[in-house]
């Protein structure tokens, strides 16, 4: 569930997609049965999952783990945002 | 010939000083034709590697614009921004779009970049969230850039052979912030605000700018001569030799009155006659606070704080009012800040929600405290912010567009209601933080004798008295002339209010366009005001004026000004005597 206040918007996107480009896993992020690329700042931006908004994250390949790992637990922390 | 002669534009200052020299002109507009052309499968690698070159450029350029602003503190916030455009650059599925378009339909990479620039326009068109759509001015900002990399008109650097004024349609902060001092003289753009991001980087690289100019780059030829003024916000093309050395002289005028008055900035400003009359500043981002400091001023007399609400769907949260609150108190410790709570309509932020229908008439709407009594929880969200803040230093809350008694009552008992839970938390904060209103609507300016038993202080705020009072909107081209700041009613009702609070035992200040004023200042100070707080700009001069004036004799023309029938009277009436007693004032 998107925590921070703005939602996913572009500061959030951007350290979305740079964390997940970090990855080697192919890494796809549902939201409302639409799956976009994780890795891609606009594509993101494009679900425009709001606060509140649930969205699934599923990742293949060698560190798939790790990535969902990671990659939740920034959603968790509402991107760094409220301390 | 058309472009010798002399024109004059006027367009909003965004950055103080002057410059004169000769224009080029940066085209950062669109680029609307772009070579489209079959390609050979022969070719394909090549537009693949001549549009990842683009990418590689584009990326180095916005680098280059992160580590630039990296060296100036306190705009932190605008390098996140062109680090998200850096993100956008190197997008995977931008980058695979482009790659496939290429091969597939065998078109030139500008042809393929462009369908691929659309395909992200259209899918931003249907997102229902006005924010997150708000943000294709992003993409397009990339997408202009790599465009213009691959066509080969690179705008991201520019290359002067001398000191030069650039003019351009409009300056990303990306593009701001890769101005070389050492070769731009200043700035003049068609599009922005006094606020923009662009605005604020041009202030802190102290370089002059006016913005706003609405068709400088139609108007205005490569290598003409130009005076840019960004004290006034004018610009002058093609100017007479007269014009150039008048303004050589204001510019070095400007300079050295600025080094004398900024040596000066931090003395305190005491009258002939021996009163102290404190000069604070306005504050609009937190990251301006130690330049509005370094200007003299002694306190924050007005932080407002739309800012955390703008550009946003939901409201700000009590920790991003917190920081941006404590560290503006921190800073201007030991002196006071004077935090305004919201004093917009829910409109700015709220564009989402379907309750709040169009309002006919905004200023006379639900905005400010009529907003926020109404929201209480984005009310309350804001007072434990600023209460939570007040620990740290010394700070007072502000209620904008008070009409009457009953909304500082309620606003006081929503306060209350705040420190109570605050208390019951064990959280600190100021107990006797000082609570004041704005006298801004003209009734609450009328009844001020009540109100003042009610708050610690009172700032008038003269913009929207003026208005109010006047029944005139400014932005309205057929009735601003109407705006008089001297008119008779306008002057009855600013001496109302400050006997009003001086018979209460409180202060007042004013913190309007007219508290900055030098003209203002004599009448101002005849009329008892105790504190001024004005922007950033016109901090030193006002406390420089007020070292020049007797407030003994001011009060003792006063009471000739309210024999005074128009506001054309007042002003002859003002000029003479300052002539007569004070010529340097007016000068």
């Amino acid at each position: 569930m998107i925590k921070n206040e703005l939602g996913l918007h572009a500061r959030a996107a951007a350290m979305f997609a740079k964390k997940a480009s970090g990855f080697s896993s192919n890494i796809r992020v549902t939201k409302d049965h639409t799956p976009v690329d994780a890795k891609s700042i606009m594509e993101l931006l494009t679900i425009a999952a709001a606060r509140g908004s649930k969205i699934t994250i599923s990742a293949n390949g060698m560190d798939e783990k790790e990535a969902i790992r990671s990659l939740v637990s920034l959603v968790n922390n509402g991107f760094g945002e409220d301390k | 010939m058309s472009s010798e002669q002399i024109h004059i534009m006027q367009g909003i200052p965004a950055s103080a000083g002057i410059a004169i020299g000769h224009a080029v002109i940066i085209d950062t507009r669109k680029i609307e034709r772009y070579p489209k052309i079959r390609i050979t499968e022969e070719i394909i690698e090549d537009e693949i590697t001549r549009f990842d070159k683009a990418v590689e450029i584009s990326c180095t350029q916005v680098n280059n614009a992160i580590k630039k602003l990296g060296s100036h503190t306190g705009i932190r916030e605008h390098s996140l921004i062109l680090e998200s455009h850096l993100m956008m650059l190197k997008d995977p599925s931008l980058l695979e779009r482009v790659n496939t378009l290429i091969r597939s339909r065998l078109i030139n990479a500008e042809w393929a970049l462009k369908v691929s620039l659309q395909e992200i326009e259209i899918s931003f068109e249907s997102i229902e969230d006005e924010y997150i759509k708000s943000r294709v001015a992003d993409t397009s900002f990339v997408g202009e850039r790599l465009m213009r990399n691959l066509v080969g008109k690179e705008a991201g650097s520019f290359h002067l052979h001398e000191k030069s004024i650039v003019v351009a349609h409009d300056l990303s902060p990306a593009d701001t912030a890769m101005l070389n001092k050492d070769k731009v003289l200043g700035f003049a753009t068609d599009m922005g605000g006094r606020t923009s991001h662009t605005a604020i980087i041009a202030h802190s690289l102290e370089m002059p700018a006016v913005v706003g100019l609405e068709k400088a780059t139609l108007a205005i030829n490569p290598g003409d001569r130009l005076i840019l003024d960004g004290i006034t916000g004018t610009l002058i093309i093609n100017p007479s030799d007269p014009q150039v050395e008048e303004y050589r002289q204001r510019t070095e005028a400007y300079l050295s009155l600025e080094n004398r008055l900024r040596e000066r900035a931090k003395l305190p400003a005491i009258t002939k006659d021996n009163k102290t009359i404190k000069v604070k500043g306005n504050l609009e981002f937190k990251e301006e606070v130690n330049s509005v400091l370094e200007h003299g001023a002694e306190g924050i007399g007005l932080y407002r704080t739309e800012f955390l609400y703008l550009n946003r769907r939901i409201p700000p949260s009590e920790e991003d009012h917190f920081e941006a609150y404590k560290s503006v108190i921190e800073a201007v410790s030991p002196f006071n800040t004077t935090i305004r709570t919201l004093d917009v309509g829910g409109d700015k932020f709220h564009a989402s929600r379907k309750e709040i229908t169009k309002e006919a008439n905004p200023a006379l709407g639900l905005r400010a405290i009529r907003f926020c009594l109404k929201e209480t929880q984005i009310f309350k969200t804001q007072l434990r912010g600023i209460l939570r803040a007040s620990h740290y230093g010394r700070a007072s809350i502000m209620f904008p567009m008070i009409s009457g008694m009953e909304e500082i009552l309620r606003a006081k008992e929503i306060l209350e209601e705040v420190k109570q839970e605050l208390s019951k938390e064990g959280i600190p904060f100021d107990k006797e933080i000082p609570v004041g209103i704005m006298i801004e609507i003209p009734s609450a300016a009328i009844i001020a004798d009540l109100l003042a038993k009610e708050v610690d202080f009172f700032s008038i705020g003269t913009n929207d008295l003026i208005q109010y009072s006047l029944a005139i909107d400014r932005g309205n081209e057929y009735v601003n002339y109407l705006y008089e700041p001297l008119h008779p009613s306008v002057l009855r009702l600013i001496k109302h209010t400050i006997d009003a609070g001086h018979s209460q035992g409180i202060e007042v200040a004013m913190c309007g366009e007219m508290a900055g004023r030098e003209i203002y200042t004599p009448i101002l100070l005849g009329l008892g005001i105790d504190i001024l707080s004005t922007n950033i700009f016109a901090l030193p001069h006002i406390k420089e004026i007020i070292r020049k004036i007797n407030i003994s004799k001011c009060s003792s023309i006063i009471d000739h000004l309210f024999y005074l029938k128009t506001a054309k009277e007042v002003y002859d009436f003002m000029h003479n005597e300052l002539e007569k007693h004070a010529p340097d004032i007016i000068r």
